[in-house]
């Protein structure tokens, strides 16, 4: 299994609500977004109550996540394979109009 | 390893960025803007919403959205030398939020050499919204606030001799609208549904250029075009009826990508069916309003302010 790291980028009202999140996040083997997001919720109930729509089991409905400058929906949604060095941005799309 | 994305549908060329659900297209970040900027002109001569030397106030909160208004808005009238754009902004007095989101609308106007009003409630009303929410946790913030806010807008546009105030609404705020007037059942407040507003006494003729924009899509073009994002999150959102209703499309939407663009398209038929009163005046404050008290007086009354 190979190391491999994740870079994050939160933007816009989502940062307030990350404390302490890190700019990286490493993974071993090939995580999917959704892999990502959900390592990123964990032990942070804020983050997850703005970004994670229970009902739907997705962050899809509240945020924007863009892969490398490519909004995840236009690659394979949340089983979009991350690769090595990849950035992450998350934005929220329900707050701050 | 970057992904690989499909082609831009409308260019052929470049690496698309974004896809559309509803249409089916996969856009570029160029297209995109373009797309964008095609459907706000639309949208803006559909309605008539300006004359060609409008003078027009732009509601700015320092949000994504009025932003991204501003921006488009300062292109689109680039182009007619006769017309004026002014930024007005209301304080509502939300600490730690609002004067977060007044620097950046300062920035904002600052950027583009945009004037820039600020009004304020505790000038307006007396009390900020922090005071009047403190006093009555009953009713919540956002019911004082939505309705505050509108005139404390009205005042800034009349105050700076503005013939039209353009706001931010886009199409989510506007299926979220009547969604809301459905659930309340009060079919008359989608009256002033018509995102071309309306000519009324001692009003700003109020329009929506982004009404049929998604908040997706303008959330897209805050990022993609750099504007700067608030980071602070109003304490009061979640107390909103509204919030429900946000949360229910964006699922609907998700799941029926399509649901919004519905939702709108039935409360604009709804607003121009026979069956909505006309319009009355407030025997308090001689302001338009669908009848009897408005809700400025209503809300100020209870409040005591």
């Amino acid at each position: 299994m190979i190391d491999m790291r994740v870079r994050i980028r939160v933007l816009g009202v989502l940062k307030s609500t990350s404390e302490g999140v890190v700019d990286s996040l490493s993974f071993t083997g090939k995580p999917t977004v959704k892999d990502v997001v959900l390592r990123l919720m964990e032990g942070r109930p804020e983050l997850r109550s703005v970004l994670w729509d229970e009902a739907v089991g997705s962050p899809i409905p509240n945020a924007l996540m863009l892969l490398d400058g490519v909004e995840v929906n236009n690659l394979e949604g949340l089983g979009t394979v991350v690769g090595d060095g990849s950035e992450l941005v998350l934005l929220s799309v329900t707050h701050g109009g | 390893m970057k992904p690989l994305a499909p082609p831009c549908s409308r260019c052929k060329s470049a690496e698309s960025v974004y896809y559309r659900p509803y249409s089916g297209e996969r856009l570029c970040g160029q297209c995109f803007n373009e797309t964008l900027m095609d459907r706000v002109k639309r949208t803006v001569n559909r309605f008539r919403m300006f004359e060609h030397d409008s003078r027009i106030a732009v509601g700015l909160s320092g949000g994504k959205d009025s932003l991204t208004l501003l921006r488009l808005l300062h292109e689109i009238e680039g182009g007619w030398p006769s017309s004026e754009l002014i930024a007005v902004c209301v304080d509502e007095g939300v600490i730690g939020y609002r004067d977060e989101a007044l620097r950046i609308a300062e920035r904002g106007c600052r950027q583009l050499g945009v004037e820039m009003k600020t009004v304020s409630f505790r000038e307006l009303f007396g009390e900020t919204i922090d005071e009047i929410a403190a006093r009555d946790r009953e009713l919540g913030a956002c019911s004082y606030c939505g309705v505050l806010r509108r005139r404390a807008l009205n005042t800034a546009a009349v105050s700076v001799g503005a013939d039209r105030l353009a706001t931010g609404h886009n199409l989510d705020d506007m299926a979220q609208t009547v969604l809301l007037n459905v659930l309340r059942g009060d079919a008359t407040r989608l009256e002033g549904f018509d995102p071309g507003g309306r000519e009324l006494s001692g009003y700003v003729r109020r329009v929506k250029p982004l009404c049929e924009v998604p908040e997706r899509e303008t959330t897209l073009f805050a990022y993609l075009n750099g504007l700067e994002f608030q980071s602070v999150r109003c304490p009061y959102a979640e107390e909103a009826m509204r919030s429900d209703v946000r949360r229910f499309l964006n699922q609907m939407e998700t799941k029926r990508p399509g649901t919004k663009f519905i939702v709108y398209h039935m409360g604009l038929n709804l607003a121009s069916s026979d069956s909505i009163e006309a319009s009355g005046v407030c025997p308090i404050c001689g302001s338009a309003t669908p009848g009897g008290v408005c809700r400025v007086c209503e809300l100020t009354g209870r409040a005591e302010i």
